[in-house]
């Protein structure tokens, strides 16, 4: 999947290679690179790039089965263009070296046994941006939750009116007519994935600290969240469900034959194509917006004159855009809400809640 | 909206339509599964002719088409 979007933007970046070698027009300067911009901007790193060349240190923590653990700041590695502990980051990867510290990353040679066996627990970006996400669903949720043990049986009031109808929803319209009436057990999990990913879509809108991090657009966080939908699928399956996977009732034997390994593959496609979903909506908004960033420096370029005109035009759609991503930060949320819990709710139902209808 | 303590399913027009956003993905998936099975298997038994390729992806058609059937012809929970 990674090496598929590397290649889109060697794709993307080829078109526009073009444009940007024109604009140099013989001049020593350094080119403004649009897709290491919009990588450098999509996919997660060690240290929080702030502005200019400002950018906040976060502590890098490898492990190693050789070596043990390593613990320092993500400073040290200077962009990438120092090791430091016998590491050293080419991209956003912690490669192992047997250089000195201080070697220039670019003429240290990488040992290849010693990098299989790196673990990188660094706290990155993404995850601070995770941790910053959690503290305010606790801020949130902890003064909502306050609130209804505080004044029992009245109105909601500040806050609480506004979180009471999100819950309300997301039980009414989300967990009852898909899961029915063993709903309760999975609401937990329900408003905890639909306001974590809301949340995290949101902060990821906002361009300054600490928003702006692609957290739900990070492919591994897309596979934790379904990994859990999948899992709790599987725990919570009933007989009926498994007898519907591996042997369909009222069926002829022949046709189980394609149909089972189908419904075998079905049960691992469900959550591999939520994962997907969620990835690829979020990092294509991202990548539209920082596009759209990228015109203004590809025609400054060219001229300063063309650059600050066509700068009107990039903030016209970015706004559009912009606001296009407030709708689909809020539809992806439901959309991975309402299918985990059309899953669950195939898992848990009863003999006689459907009736098969095949061919 | 329903009163707390009411269990009874709650009807939405859109549910319904929901349902089915992930079935495109999935019948694709099943079709690629199975061809991705059937040239795996080719490059085992080396024929002349990938037999194996042709005739799984061609399953994996059928295959995906009963996906369909059977999930829309389920009944609303």
């Amino acid at each position: 999947m990674k090496s598929l979007i590397h290649a889109a933007f060697l794709a993307f970046g080829f078109l526009l290679a073009p444009m940007v070698a024109s604009a140099g027009g013989g001049h020593e300067k350094e080119k403004f690179q649009p897709g290491e911009m919009i990588m450098g901007h999509v996919t997660d790193e060690h240290g929080w790039h702030l502005w200019g060349h400002t950018s906040l240190p976060l502590p890098v923590i490898i492990y190693n089965s050789q070596r043990g653990l390593s613990i320092f700041s993500s400073t040290r590695f200077d962009h990438g263009h120092a090791t430091y502990g016998g590491y050293l980051l080419e991209g956003n990867k912690v490669l192992a070296t047997t250089a000195p510290d201080g070697t220039a990353a670019h003429s240290a040679p990488i040992d290849e046994s010693l990098t299989a066996s790196t673990i990188d627990f660094s706290i990155t970006k993404n995850v601070l941006a995770m941790f910053v996400s959690m503290a305010i669903m606790l801020l949130v949720f902890l003064s909502v939750a306050k609130a209804y043990t505080r004044r029992p049986g009245q109105a909601p009031k500040g806050l609480q009116s506004f979180i009471e109808p999100i819950i309300v929803f997301v039980r009414d319209e989300v967990a009852k007519p898909n899961i029915g009436p063993k709903y309760a057990k999975f609401m937990p999990f329900l408003l905890t994935v639909f306001f974590f990913i809301l949340i995290n879509n949101l902060m990821g809108l906002i361009p300054i600290f600490p928003g702006g991090a692609n957290v739900t657009g990070s492919i591994s966080v897309a596979f934790t969240l379904a990994a859990i939908t999948f899992v709790l699928t599987l725990i919570n399956g009933n007989r009926h469900y498994w007898g519907h996977i591996i042997a369909m009732p009222g069926v002829p034997k022949p046709v189980l034959l394609i149909l089972t390994p189908v419904e075998i593959l079905g049960v691992f496609l469900r959550p591999a194509i939520l994962m997907i979903r969620l990835f690829a909506n979020i990092t294509a908004g991202h990548i539209i917006v920082l596009s759209f960033f990228a015109l203004i420096f590809i025609f400054g370029e060219i001229n300063a004159g063309l650059g600050y005109g066509v700068s009107i035009f990039t903030l016209v759609f970015t706004i559009f855009m912009s606001m296009l991503e407030l709708l689909v930060a809020f539809i992806q949320a439901f959309v991975f809400t309402f299918l985990s819990a059309m899953y669950f709710g195939a898992a848990v139902e009863g003999h006689d809640d459907h009736k098969e209808s095949l061919v | 909206m329903t009163k707390p303590g009411d269990d009874r399913p709650v009807r939405n027009a859109y549910a319904a339509y929901l349902r089915f956003m992930g079935l495109g993905l999935t019948m694709a998936g099943i079709i690629i599964a199975f061809t991705f099975l059937g040239w795996w298997l080719d490059g085992l038994l080396a024929w002349r002719i990938p037999v194996l390729t042709i005739v799984l992806a061609l399953l994996g058609v059928v295959g995906a088409m009963f996906h369909l059937f059977r999930e829309t012809g389920r009944k609303e929970p």
